[in-house]
């Protein structure tokens, strides 16, 4: 390079301040600052500027970005892992835990002269069951019923067989009636018992899921204050540490 | 495909800091540089088949990054208010702070980075993004001008003008020297 430094090139004087600048060019750039006050206060205050930049930290974050394999998602381990998960998997999460909670929560089926009644909590029944006296996980009350059935089955059955030989025109047509009538009765309570269960199991289900995400975002944010205090503590004892090293010192 | 996962986790590993870094400096909302962090590393991974190692792959996380937090200041600029940047608080300085630094360097030191803070956002984002990338990722003028798609010389331009502005916020508030007092 044949030319000069001149004091208009900013370009260069750029590349000479960080140093990214051919030996020849920054020679003559050195040059000129020597005799060039201007340009000698320039890079100096520029030179300062890019020392006080240094200066600008972004913040401590917690990071740890992970890609998980099976569904290619990067996820955040504790603010976002829930709010990650698709809603499907959230309501079958939410299904079985509800399902596992109906299994404890003491499901049993009776049936007494109010008829056959399926119940869920923790209560002990005051009067035994006659199909399924003993508690009965979520998933058994269809058989039992299906039994409890069999059993009403059997016993008009055995009913209409004794009166039978008594009467054997006159009570035929009626027996029948009121057996077809009870049985109807009977599916009809089934069917209102399973239909309640289906509601009760829904509400539930709904009602654990708004409470399982109410209490993640609660402790979330309980796990970002204490994040926060303990910054600040330590910041605090820190600041108390130079504090009494200061006053510890003798006088000069 | 675990595999590629594995060997990526290692990649964010390495990147993860200067890409929030990035990202934080340029937009100036923490909680907004992790979620762009987040998503460039998620774009990544995605594109992954598609990259030839034509350029680095640091300048192609910068780029997809860059490119995440533009699409975030635009949203921003359409919205109604325009969120402040953060202030730099003490409990943010404390565990930078030196064993035997005293109360009053902690002090000047928060008043710096925020100072540098607000200077830096109010230059033009151009400028802005070119001292970014030269100052704390040390990129050279032509991996600069490659990402910011323009002319090396204009690299060199955005930096001189915006370093320009802020010597002239700085040495308003008091905080960086005039040159004055060099000796000639």
């Amino acid at each position: 390079m044949s030319t000069s430094f001149q004091c208009d090139d900013k370009e260069t004087l750029v590349a000479f301040l960080y140093d990214e600048i051919e030996p020849d060019e920054r020679r003559q750039v050195a040059a000129h600052v020597r005799t060039c006050v201007t340009c000698a206060r320039e890079i100096d205050a520029l030179r300062s500027v890019r020392h006080e930049l240094a200066e600008w930290q972004p913040p401590e974050a917690t990071l740890d970005f992970q890609i998980v394999p099976k569904s290619a998602t990067v996820l955040r381990p504790s603010r976002w892992a829930w709010s990650a998960m698709p809603a499907w998997a959230q309501a079958a999460a939410a299904m079985l835990v509800v399902a596992i909670g109906a299994g404890i929560a003491n499901v049993q089926v009776r049936y007494g002269n109010d008829g056959v009644t399926i119940t869920t909590g923790w209560m002990p029944h005051e009067r035994p069951a006659v199909v399924a006296s003993a508690p009965q996980p979520a998933d058994d009350w269809r058989p039992a019923l299906t039994a409890l059935e069999t059993d009403l089955r059997r016993e008009l059955q055995l009913v209409r067989s004794t009166q039978q030989p008594e009467t054997p025109v006159r009570t035929a047509g009626p027996q029948t009636v009121d057996a077809n009538a009870l049985l109807r009765r009977v599916q009809a309570l089934v069917n209102d018992s399973e239909e309640r269960q289906r509601q009760e199991l829904a509400l539930r289900m709904t009602q654990f899921g708004r409470d399982i995400q109410s209490d993640l975002v609660r402790m979330n944010q309980g796990f970002r204050q204490l994040q926060g205090r303990t910054i600040v503590v330590e910041g605090n004892q820190r600041e108390m540490l130079n504090l009494v090293r200061r006053v510890s010192q003798p006088a000069q | 495909m675990a595999g590629d996962a594995e060997s990526f986790n290692q990649l964010i590993l390495r990147w993860e800091r200067p890409i929030y870094a990035l990202a934080y400096r340029t937009i100036g909302r923490e909680e907004d540089a992790r979620d762009i962090v987040q998503d460039t590393f998620l774009r990544a991974y995605r594109a992954l088949p598609g990259f030839k190692g034509q350029a680095k792959f640091s300048s192609w996380l910068y780029r997809i990054a860059l490119n995440l937090c533009r699409d975030w200041i635009r949203r921003q600029r359409r919205t109604p208010t325009v969120p402040m940047p953060e202030g730099v608080e003490l409990s943010d300085l404390a565990s930078e702070r030196g064993p035997v630094e005293s109360i009053e360097d902690l002090v000047a030191r928060r008043e710096m980075s925020r100072a540098v803070a607000e200077a830096m956002k109010q230059l033009p984002e151009e400028q802005r993004t070119a001292i970014i990338l030269k100052e704390y990722h040390g990129l050279t003028f032509q991996e600069i001008a490659d990402l910011q798609g323009c002319p090396l010389s204009t690299v060199k331009t955005r930096l001189y003008q915006g370093l320009s502005v802020l010597r002239r916020q700085l040495e308003q508030r008091g905080t960086v020297s005039t040159g004055e007092g060099r000796a000639s």
